[in-house]
């Protein structure tokens, strides 16, 4: 329950606060948010299956932010961006649904 | 296919599992429990990137709005500048035209009446006079979608809209008709005026005008409306009103004032050196003539 605060929180502060984020590091923000959204989601499935590790959380966050900034930046370099941003939503997105499902197993049986 | 399998059949990370069965062989708790406080600090780092990743793209939203109005108004200052330039350029023409006549009055009658006439032929000086104005406006169906037009008939909405077309045409009627000055809305035509359209809009001496037009032209009252009427003009005019349904008014006015065109200018052309000066006495130019 105090983690999931944290996390309203936290949002709370970023819509309220409204810090403005350096130009070059804009295209990346959705990305980040993509990553960040794989982690929590990863994460919540192991808490429900009993297996759950902060440090691997903070590890597999920081690394799926990390990496998908990464590929999209070579990417924009390479002048492939959009396609490489498309593939990290389209890998990410697959994680998050079959996470979110293997969630949805737990809560509700079903 | 082996990725996608990976993606699909291992969606979790198998850091936990390796984690987890590490630390039941050290005899501890599978998990290490959701309650940790850098778990809380780190969901409130991913709560924050939400935050900001939120405010930010949806703000750049608003900058492009910002942008857009910024060169909305630069556009409008640039056109406001052109206008107060245009203005000026009139009234120091016509002050260079007076300053002209009064040279010339001094030196001989004759120059003075010449170039009084060369002005308002050539459209370079302000003219006024009797005369009849015609007003001519997009069909009222025109806007909403043609909601008169018979579809079987195959007439569309744009059938409607006033081209530069017939504009040219109805004031090469009132020429034909006798007329000795015109201008649309307040665009003098002279000799190198062109009425053409651009886009959606029909521009005179480059000027987009704006719909109703008003065609303003010197003559006599008695004789060019019933002259513009019988001719191809007044024709031509009767059948945009009975087929488009475009709306054409007409009267006569008993002291128009039309203003002098904003530069009457030839770069490149010069008068051929004939002996005595012709009689200026013939039609004056046929402005927008291009049919």
């Amino acid at each position: 329950m105090i983690p999931a605060l944290g996390l309203l929180i936290g949002i709370v502060i970023g819509l309220v606060l409204q810090p403005t984020v350096p130009l070059w590091l804009q295209p990346y923000l959705p990305i980040a948010v993509i990553a960040a959204l794989d982690a929590v989601f990863g994460g919540v499935r192991a808490v429900l299956d009993g297996i759950f590790s902060d440090k691997v959380f903070v590890v597999s966050f920081l690394s799926n932010v990390l990496v998908a900034a990464l590929i999209v930046f070579l990417g924009d370099k390479l002048g492939v961006g959009s396609q490489m941003s498309t593939g990290v939503v389209v890998v990410l997105g697959v994680r998050i649904f079959s996470n979110v499902a293997s969630i949805r197993r737990h809560l509700f049986d079903a | 296919m082996t990725l996608l399998n990976e993606i699909l059949e291992r969606p979790l990370d198998p850091g936990y599992a390796a984690a987890a069965k590490r630390r039941s062989e050290a005899g501890q708790q599978a998990s290490t429990g959701e309650r940790s406080v850098l778990f809380t600090v780190s969901l409130l780092v991913v709560g924050l990137l939400v935050g900001v990743s939120a405010s930010t793209l949806r703000t750049t939203a608003t900058a492009r709005a910002e942008g857009r109005s910024v060169l909305v108004s630069q556009i409008e200052a640039g056109r406001d500048a052109r206008d107060t330039k245009a203005a000026t350029i009139t009234a120091l023409t016509a002050d260079i035209a007076e300053r002209d006549a009064l040279i010339l009055s001094q030196d001989s009658a004759k120059d003075s009446a010449d170039l009084k006439l060369y002005g308002l032929t050539t459209g370079a000086t302000a003219a006024e006079g009797p005369g009849f104005v015609v007003t001519v406006d997009d069909a009222s169906s025109a806007a909403v979608g043609g909601t008169n037009s018979d579809p079987r008939a195959g007439t569309r909405a744009e059938d409607g809209i006033v081209r530069a077309r017939d504009l040219v045409i109805i004031v090469n009627g009132l020429w034909a008709a006798g007329a000795e000055a015109i201008m649309i809305n307040d665009q003098r035509l002279t000799a190198t005026s062109a009425i053409r359209s651009a886009g959606q809009a029909v521009l005179v001496n480059y000027r987009p005008l704006v719909r109703p037009y008003t065609i303003s032209a010197i003559g006599d009252p008695a004789a060019l409306p019933a002259r513009f009427a019988e001719g191809g003009g007044g024709a031509y005019a009767a059948t945009l009103k009975s087929n488009f349904g475009i709306q054409i008014d007409t009267r006569v006015a008993t002291a128009l004032v039309l203003p002098a065109a904003p530069s009457v200018q030839t770069r490149l052309a010069t008068p051929v050196d004939t002996g005595p000066t012709p009689s200026p006495q013939s039609s004056p130019a046929a402005g927008g003539a291009d049919e």
